[in-house]
């Protein structure tokens, strides 16, 4: 266990960020943090890493009790905020250079990591700019290399993606997965749920504070009832009319309109699409787009607290 | 792991050129303001220079022989001649220089001397003394006479010996100069100053204050290291900033602020540390945005420069006679005394008391600092 | 009026920077009005400087009486105790000259040992040791004179004291002196200093406030929402002009409003509202030299940096801290080019006006003209840096 969080609460003021958080992230896998802003996915980190003061609930890093002065335990972590946090008078390689310095002492080796690091990142062409000169999403990826230069064996990662161009979100990506098999355990939070899908082997989903399902992605979605997301579009025929018989049917769970489209989630395990195509063929329904979906983690949301992830 | 982000934080300090705008440019902008401005504003300590005066002799009155001999005799001091007489041939003439200003004023010698100004000041007064003297000298002598007319012939040799009444007794260890209180209020100023990379260096380090500062608190280095490096980076940019200020007073404005180099450099230090200690525990303690934070130290600075005389020598005159105590107790005044009586006090009693209470202030707003830094969790960041 | 609107909301939100130079303006007002200042004189009267006479040998008639001269014949300041305090005094030109009667002192002149015979601390060489020494001389001289010359008991107190009374009749003899009668300034140096001192403030202020509008409203961003958006680019330009001169305008109210208050301690004098119109007319000057500056210098620290070394530049250079009097000929023609400068030089003439003709306020008319002049030349400036600007951008 690299992390063992558990009946965490914390407040500011009246307001509850962090509701009896129960968190467990196990060595050597890829944990998601899932949730809309405001959530407390950043409330969270801050107090694992103690640097918020708490209410109740115990957190232990790497088996040990995190305090303030774990220095031993603070040297295995790598930490990319969600804020910004670079010095603004050091250029990238300097940057770096500095975090990567509070880590490790050796000079020759911490300069084999500061190269890799900006590798890692895609900075080779931009080292010698100041913070300011760089782009958004350019400053962001130098906030990744600054938290990770030193090779820790718990990475934590604050939305470390926000601004940054789908190819290099890409490479970032890859790279943690490369960073995971290579032996640290990694806690990536996001509010894009396609991020997560992608590279987390378990997920927790927050919600104001709480936590409301926590596992592996399967076990997410098997905790719903969806199996598949089935859209047909109508070309004849008004689909309301097609609500209710379609909704009677077996394995059908629930069935919605929208405009010229049906959208109907199956149950889990069965394949509901070959019925309700022959189905439609029965009633001479002429139908356009049919297409069918898996059911995603923002499915796995609306279903737990009735509202999207997407559009909070 | 010390000396590297020492090392890191004194090239940040080095280039962070908003910060230093503050503490060294504009104070080498205020002393070269200072410098066009001040070289001959007060006139008492003005050195007095040798007065022209025009003598015009009526024809027909032969005069007092002696007189323009003893004008031309008196001196100021054993170089310095007291006048330079010119004589003219006509009223006129004199006039005419009167009003082109070549001489202070002139004398039109009948039987009795009267003086001819255009207006009143130092010189018409030199002038005017030294011919009511001589009458009254004059007349004091007939006065005698009348009575013991045996003792004229004394007079003579009376006046022979040059009797200086006074011996100076002046214990200071170079000259008064109240313009150097503008100057001194300067460097205080610089000082406190400091406060801004106090701050700056506070909000780098406490993780409330900036995601900078959280993000080096997650880091195995404990938070006093980095707050010692830190300080100690910023001190010794501060610190040869106001160097440089002194520097440029002395040698380009060639202002006289004492030769004990030592001790200068010590009360430059002392002066430093408590502006940054200032600066850093507001930068703890209030409450707020930088903006609020920054507001403070530079009304603080503001006020504390006024006090000390920056604008108006005066007002720092006024403030300490008003209440003795502020010439320690106001952070201004103290650093701008401990600096004056490095260059005015043989006696070196105010230099070590000014000394004791700048790092003794330091020491005390460094211990609470350290206080306040051993928290180290946050209710909220 | 959305314009209107975001200018006040920006000043609001800025207020606590603009707050420091008032707070600096009142502690000036208040340390000012405690300190003392010394009038003018219409007649020649012979200069004074200020001695401190610390009389040890007191009891003694040639002491006191050489103590009640020296008194008579120049300021004379209340004795202090220890030397530290001497010190003081004349390095801070409380007292120009120290003169110590020391123990004995009247003993030893009469038995003939007047050599070194006072003691004294000044600065050496100034013109004031000079001058305290000359009234020293006279006096002793006379002194030395009437002792030397006519036999007198040295412990008849009596008889001593007829000689110092003969000293003192000859003192009262003294040279004729032509001097043109001419107007004299009467002022009320406070208030004058006063409303000098808001110049300081004023620019101060004006500089900041000026450009945090500017900066909003120069703003790319700003610039294209507001092309796009239904005001007309004149009827912004038309509000950013009266939203400036408001904001200017309250600042300015404000200060003036201050040092009045401050003033009515003094006394009001008539003159004085020709100094707020004065100072009215350096406040449109100052606005238009902010704009420049807010449209040429960019960035939030660069701006406060250029407010306060324009400020406090053109305070001392000008004459706001330091009268122009003290200055050298060259400063003098170089603060010509600054506002301030004729700031000051009319506050100066309108505080020794004798009376309002027109003779004696045309010069004063002419400085705030030339104010103006300033004025409009900034203005230029500003609009050929806007146009130049207007057409790199878009
Ligand atoms: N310093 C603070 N003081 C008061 N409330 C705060 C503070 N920081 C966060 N909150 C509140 O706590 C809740 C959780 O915030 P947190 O930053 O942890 O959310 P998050 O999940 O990280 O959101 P995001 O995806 O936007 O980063 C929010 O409602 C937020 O408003
Ligand atoms: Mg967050």
């Amino acid at each position: 266990m690299v992390v063992k969080v558990s009946n965490l609460v914390k407040r500011y003021g009246d307001l509850i960020a962090l509701d009896h958080l129960d968190l467990e992230v196990r060595d050597g896998e890829i944990f998601g943090l899932l949730g809309p802003n405001g959530s407390g996915k950043t409330t969270a980190i801050n107090c694992i890493l103690s640097l918020l003061s708490i209410d109740k609930g115990d957190i232990e890093v790497f088996g040990e009790k995190m305090t303030p002065s774990s220095y031993h335990l603070k040297r295995d972590i790598g930490i990319v905020m969600q804020n910004v946090a670079v010095v603004e008078e050091l250029n990238v390689l300097e940057n770096i250079d500095f975090f990567c310095g509070l880590y490790v002492n050796d000079r020759e080796e911490r300069k084999k990591l500061v190269d890799e690091a900006i590798e890692f990142v895609g900075l080779t062409e931009f080292k010698k700019f100041y913070p300011k000169k760089l782009s958004g999403g350019l400053l962001r990826r130098l906030n990744i290399a600054c938290g990770i230069a030193h090779k820790p064996k718990l990475i934590i990662l604050d939305e470390p993606t926000v601004a940054v161009d789908p190819q290099s979100r890409n490479n970032i990506l890859e790279g943690i997965v490369r960073l995971n098999q290579a032996g640290a355990t990694v806690i990536y939070t996001s509010h894009y749920m396609e991020e997560v899908e992608q590279i987390c082997s378990r997920i927790c989903i927050l919600d104001k504070g709480k936590m409301i399902a926590q596992g592996t992605k399967e076990e997410l979605k098997g905790m719903i009832r969806i199996g598949e997301k089935i859209t047909v579009e109508f070309l004849s025929g008004r689909p309301e009319d097609a609500v209710d018989w379609m909704g009677a049917m077996p394995h059908v769970a629930s069935v919605e309109c929208k405009e010229n489209r049906l959208l109907i989630k199956t149950e889990v395990g069965k394949n509901g699409l070959e019925g309700i195509l022959s189905e439609l063929k029965k009633r001479d329904i002429q139908t356009g787009l049919i297409y069918c979906e898996l059911p995603t983690l923002n499915d796995v949301f609306l279903e737990i607290t009735g509202k999207e992830l997407r559009d909070v | 792991m010390f000396w590297r982000i020492f090392r890191y934080r004194l090239i940040s300090n080095i280039r962070d050129v908003g910060t230093l705008f503050w503490t060294l440019v504009f104070p080498l902008c205020l002393a070269t303001f200072f410098g066009l401005v001040f070289p001959n504003i007060t006139s008492s300590t003005i050195t007095f220079e040798t007065v022209n005066i025009g003598v015009y002799e009526a024809v027909d009155y032969p005069g007092d022989p002696y007189l323009i001999e003893n004008l031309k005799a008196a001196k100021q001091s054993e170089n310095v001649d007291l006048f330079h007489v010119t004589q003219y041939e006509s009223i006129d003439e004199a006039e005419d220089a009167l009003q082109n200003k070549e001489i202070s004023g002139y004398a039109v010698i009948t039987d009795q001397a009267v003086l001819h100004f255009s207006g009143s000041g130092f010189n018409q007064t030199i002038i005017k003394s030294f011919f009511d003297q001589y009458t009254q000298v004059r007349s004091a002598i007939v006065d005698i006479a009348s009575e013991n007319p045996g003792a004229i012939s004394e007079v003579a040799s009376l006046f022979e010996e040059e009797v200086e009444y006074t011996k100076s007794t002046f214990a200071g260890r170079d000259k008064p100069d109240s313009i150097l209180i503008y100057f001194y209020s300067l460097i205080a100023m610089t000082c406190l100053y400091g406060g801004f990379q106090g701050q700056k260096e506070i909000m780098h380090i406490q993780a409330n204050q900036s995601s900078l500062a959280a993000r080096q608190n997650i880091s195995p280095v404990p938070k006093l290291k980095l707050f010692g490096s830190s300080i100690l980076s910023v001190t010794l940019v501060q610190y040869l900033s106001i160097l440089i200020l002194i520097a440029y007073l002395v040698f380009v404005l060639r202002i006289n602020i004492g030769d004990r180099i030592g001790m200068i450099l010590a009360a430059a230090f002392a002066g430093c540390c408590l502006g940054i200690s200032f600066g850093a525990l507001v930068g703890a303690v209030v409450k707020g945005g930088e903006g609020i934070k920054v507001a403070i130290i530079i009304s603080f600075s503001m006020i504390l420069s006024l006090m000390s005389g920056m604008m108006q020598a005066s007002i720092k005159i006024a403030v300490e006679k008003a209440v003795p105590a502020f010439k320690y107790a106001l952070p201004g005044n103290l650093i701008a005394n401990t600096f004056y009586a490095i260059y005015y006090f043989n006696d070196n009693e105010r230099f070590y008391f000014g000394m004791a209470l700048m790092i003794g202030i330091s020491i005390v707003l460094y211990a609470i600092l350290t206080l306040i830094l051993r928290r180290q969790r946050y209710a909220s960041i | 009026m959305q314009v209107f609107k975001v200018i006040i909301k920006t000043i609001r939100k800025n207020f606590h920077v603009l707050s420091i130079y008032l707070i600096v303006f009142v502690g000036f007002m208040v340390l000012m009005s405690s300190v003392q200042s010394s009038g003018g004189s219409s007649m020649f009267s012979e200069v004074k400087r200020t001695v401190m006479i610390i009389n040890h040998d007191s009891g003694n008639v040639i002491a006191d009486e050489f103590a009640d001269f020296m008194k008579r014949a120049s300021i004379p300041i209340d004795p202090v105790e220890t030397e530290e305090e001497m010190l003081d005094a004349l390095f801070n030109e409380e007292a120009d000259y120290i003169l110590i009667i020391p123990e004995g002192f009247s003993a030893d002149f009469l038995s003939g040992s007047y050599s070194n015979a006072l003691e004294q601390q000044s600065i050496a060489g100034s013109r004031s040791a000079v001058w305290t020494d000359m009234k020293i001389r006279k006096y002793m001289d006379l002194l030395r004179l009437y002792t030397k010359l006519s036999d007198v008991d040295v412990n008849d107190s009596e008889a001593i004291r007829a000689l110092t009374e003969k000293v003192e009749k000859q003192m009262n003899t003294e040279t004729v002196v032509i001097y043109p009668v001419g107007v004299k300034k009467q002022g009320n140096e406070f208030t004058a200093m006063y409303f000098k001192f808001m110049g300081y403030s004023l620019m101060a202020v004006t500089i900041l406030g000026i450009g945090f509008i500017l900066k909003i409203f120069n703003g790319r961003d700003f610039r294209n929402r507001l092309r796009c958006s239904p005001e007309k680019t004149s009827n912004v330009n038309i509000q950013l002009v009266i939203g400036s001169l408001c904001f200017a305008a309250v600042a300015w109210l404000v200060l003036i409003l201050i040092a009045i208050t401050f003033s009515y301690f003094e006394g009001i004098k008539p003159w004085i509202w020709l100094t707020v119109v004065n100072s009215f007319v350096f406040m449109l000057s100052t606005l238009c030299m902010s704009v420049v500056l807010g449209l040429v210098v960019k960035g939030e620290n660069a701006r406060s940096a250029v407010a306060n070394v324009v400020a406090l530049g053109s305070s001392f250079l000008g004459g706001i801290f330091v009268p122009q009097e003290f200055q050298s000929e060259i400063v003098r023609k170089i603060a010509g080019f600054l506002p301030a400068f004729w700031f000051v030089k009319a506050i100066d003439e309108i505080q020794g006006l004798s009376s309002f003709t027109w003779n004696n306020i045309r010069p004063i008319m002419m400085y705030m003209l030339i104010q103006l002049i300033f004025g409009v030349a900034f203005i230029c400036v500003a609009m050929a840096v806007s146009r130049e600007r207007s057409r790199r951008t878009v």
